[in-house]
């Protein structure tokens, strides 16, 4: 019997090979920076990150804070954002975070962004984390290294391609740019304001915030503070609406919660919502972003 | 090691070009086995090794102790299900145990939680621990017996209890079938090696293109914070289910017969198109075939099967069933789901619907059309997060509310179609075994090279168009 095999293989490898180089760079409508994005994601979880500043959070402080813009503000230090989608407050984060700083005598911080939405409980599983975190350490690694081989082989997404080809779906443009300093630097065009609320008057639905977790939060900064590490918290701007609808949903009382942050020996500080832009009724746009960050920094210079 | 990854396509690449050599001296094929296939499990987390080392050396020393001391073989055997059922209890059943018991005492008003004093290693799951443990079993009780002989060399045993291409999600090898087949330096022909590249290409296509193509929309649905409450988009979302765990366990089981086809080794059949069956019974038979064979011969038959009458014969079933359901995970959903097939199958075997069904015209397709709805039914409870939602979306699909319009203002026009889409070509692969082509088109000549076609278009499918990428479903079993 005639040899099959070998001929099947090398015409699929010259398929593979040549399709790569005729699909559309960005082969998913959609996310066109699917590779860009697990790398991102990546660098948190597998990568050798030192820093003597860290962000701890969820995507309002993922977006919300740009390291590079504290860094000019606080010369000298070295500030990288550990904030995930949908991140939570928790022990395991806490710890994730503390092991990313580096060690010596020198002064660190931890900056905790709280939105009442990290303080769910359901939120303690640290979804995105350990989604990154348990990638097969080969994709992890070739994602890390080599994003380019990553991107060449990346898939069409069908659904999103016709529905951008033959049918206008085509949702609101999303900017997204991805920095190694763990901020996305985002922008809607147009901004969709209202989005979030209709979102999250679901997501807050019979959710209230897990005790447990603020105990676990007042515990870690007691520790941190007793350790020398400066503990900063706050909440990150966003919409007045969107603040009300928390207070009102979840019982978040901001006066109480910040006295207790004092107590445990941290600095609460307060910021209004005033002069910045959420691009989707949460989440600062890249501008608010830079301005907030701008304004974080001088807040904590004295305190370093 | 996941097949559809990088680092299988290197591992794999590199044993096969050293499999001509390392095959030939016996001793050399045992040990290369064993080593490679520890290398692909330890790849996922090496620290599991070691229970699946314990486990296999257990059940080894057992099988030499029921030969070497015949009178005391209950008690080698006893040892060896106490030590295998013992680490699937600990590893896959300690938290939903703990839990019940904590709500338990609770209802009582005893309350308080025995969730936290689990250690905490036992509440991760070893990938394959299911399988392994069933297939480790399936030796010591074979030579207790008296079917099998047992081996006396560790490699032997470890060459078939962790053989790569099956180890973490089956099928489920039987020792007298593998065994044999490990003992001798198997030949492959041209016919063999073309047949293992159908089926590895035919698995990878249904694994990553069809099962990942769908698995965005399942979860998406299952995990919405507001449920739909229009029937239809249940039913077409728990159609796509329902090929989706098929495309993906079963082409688990493709590519996994495939690369033992490479080697010269033959698994038997897993699946057998079980979605054109015309009874419940007959999609047992075509269902995960290596796990209902063994649940029939280590559970139903030591009951006593349906040898002692019909009462004791559906209760043997039940007991069957819901022990099958537990296997698949610990949760109350997959009791259910056994529970339900249980029903089903009690219900077909008094009333005997099918064979009436099928003495009339168009009776076939009607039964296969009763038999599938039955098996959504269970495949609701089988995927559904909780008991609550699955009887949430049960009352909306059988509820006659909605239509098509509510079909497409839940999903959307392009989601809708690539559902459709990718069922179509499932259903379409389907329905030509339902009316049995395969036999009655003879394609002469053009045979091969449309099945070239097929299979590099498929080999570029499973790259261009692979869905979001996720573990087998099974690996969590």
């Amino acid at each position: 019997m005639r040899e099959r095999i070998v001929p099947v293989l090398v015409l699929s490898g010259l398929l593979v090979g040549g399709l790569g180089n005729l699909l559309p760079a960005s082969p998913d409508p959609d996310d066109p920076l699917r590779t860009a994005h697990d790398r991102f994601y990546l660098v948190k979880t597998h990568g050798a990150v030192r820093c003597d500043i860290i962000v701890v959070g969820d995507s309002r402080a993922l977006r919300g804070i740009s390291p590079a813009v504290l860094e000019e503000e606080l010369p000298g230090h070295d500030v990288f954002n550990f904030a995930f989608e949908a991140g939570s407050l928790n022990e395991e984060m806490y710890r994730q975070a503390e092991a990313r700083l580096a060690p010596g005598d020198g002064p660190r911080a931890v900056l905790l962004a709280v939105t009442p939405l990290s303080l769910f409980a359901w939120k303690a599983a640290n979804q995105q984390y350990h989604e990154f975190r348990s990638a097969p350490p080969d994709e992890a690694w070739l994602t890390l290294h080599h994003p380019e081989v990553v991107q060449y082989f990346q898939p069409l997404r069908l659904r999103s391609f016709l529905a951008a080809r033959f049918r206008g779906e085509k949702p609101p443009a999303t900017v997204q740019v991805y920095h190694d300093d763990g901020w996305i630097e985002s922008e809607r065009i147009p901004p969709s304001p209202e989005e979030a609320l209709g979102l999250y008057a679901v997501r807050f639905r019979d959710q209230t915030i897990d005790p447990g977790l603020v105990e676990d939060l007042l515990r870690w900064t007691r520790e941190w503070t007793d350790r020398g590490i400066g503990v900063f918290a706050f909440r990150p701007p966003t919409t007045d609406a969107v603040v009300e609808l928390e207070n009102r949903m979840t019982g978040f009382d901001e006066d109480r919660f910040a006295a207790r942050i004092e107590e445990a020996g941290g600095t609460w500080l307060r910021f209004t919502n005033d002069g910045y832009l959420a691009y989707d009724g949460s989440h600062l746009d890249r501008a608010s972003a830079r301005r907030f960050s701008r304004e974080l920094g001088p807040r904590i210079r004295p305190q370093l | 090691m996941l097949f559809p990854s990088a680092a299988f396509l290197i591992f794999a690449a590199l044993f096969f070009a050293l499999w001509p050599i390392a095959k030939r001296r016996e001793n050399v094929r045992y040990a290369y086995l064993v080593g490679a296939s520890f290398l692909f499990y330890g790849w996922w987390d090496w620290r599991f090794l070691f229970l699946i080392l314990a486990s296999g050396v257990l059940d080894f020393l057992a099988g030499l102790g029921m030969r070497a001391h015949p009178r005391a073989r209950k008690a080698y055997l006893a040892l060896s299900l106490v030590g295998n059922v013992g680490s699937l209890a600990a590893f896959k059943y300690s938290g939903f145990l703990a839990a019940n018991l904590a709500a338990l005492l609770e209802a009582v008003g005893l309350p308080g939680s025995l969730v936290p004093p689990v250690p905490r290693f036992l509440l991760i799951l070893p990938v394959g621990i299911s399988f392994y443990t069933f297939q480790s079993m399936s030796y010591t009780i074979d030579i207790y017996r008296g079917r099998l002989e047992p081996t006396r060399n560790p490699l032997h045993f470890f060459a078939y209890l962790a053989l790569f291409p099956q180890l973490v999600a089956g099928p489920i090898v039987r020792a007298a079938d593998l065994l044999p087949q490990l003992r001798t330096n198997r030949r492959t022909s041209e016919a063999d090696r073309w047949l293992g590249l159908q089926r590895i290409v035919h698995g990878f296509f249904k694994k990553v293109v069809i099962a990942d193509g769908l698995a965005w929309y399942v979860a998406d649905a299952f995990g919405s914070l507001e449920p739909s409450a229009a029937p239809i988009y249940w039913w077409l979302i728990t159609a796509a289910f329902a090929v989706q765990i098929y495309c993906d366990f079963s082409g688990y089981s493709d590519i996994a017969r495939g690369l033992a086809k490479w080697m010269g080794y033959d698994f038997l059949e897993n699946f057998n198109h079980p979605y054109v069956s015309s009874s419940l019974r007959e999609f047992w038979t075509r269902w995960h075939i290596s796990l209902s064979t063994w649940f029939r011969d280590y559970v139903y038959l030591p009951l006593g099967g349906s040898r002692s009458g019909p009462m004791r014969s559906a209760v043997n079933l039940w007991i069957t069933m819901l022990v099958s359901g537990l296997w698949h995970g610990a949760a109350w959903t997959f009791v259910a789901w056994g529970a339900c097939h249980a029903f089903f199958l009690s219900v077909e075997r008094w009333t005997r619907w099918p064979e009436r069904l099928k003495k009339i015209p168009g009776g076939r397709l009607a039964a296969t059309g009763v038999v599938l709805v039955q098996v959504l039914v269970g495949w609701v409870f089988f995927r559904a997060e909780t008991m609550a939602q699955a009887t949430s979306i049960l009352r909306t699909m059988f509820s006659w509310a909605g239509g098509a319009g509510s079909l497409r203002a839940e999903l959307g026009g392009t989601n809708t179609l690539m559902i459709c889409g990718l069922l179509f070509v499932v259903a379409v692969r389907e329905a030509w075994v339902w009316a049995d082509l395969d036999r009655r088109l003879t394609l002469g000549p053009l045979r091969t090279p449309l099945q070239a076609a097929a299979l590099v278009l498929m080999i570029v499918a499973s790259v261009y168009l692979r869905g979001p990428g996720s573990a087998f479903i099974y690996f969590q079993f």
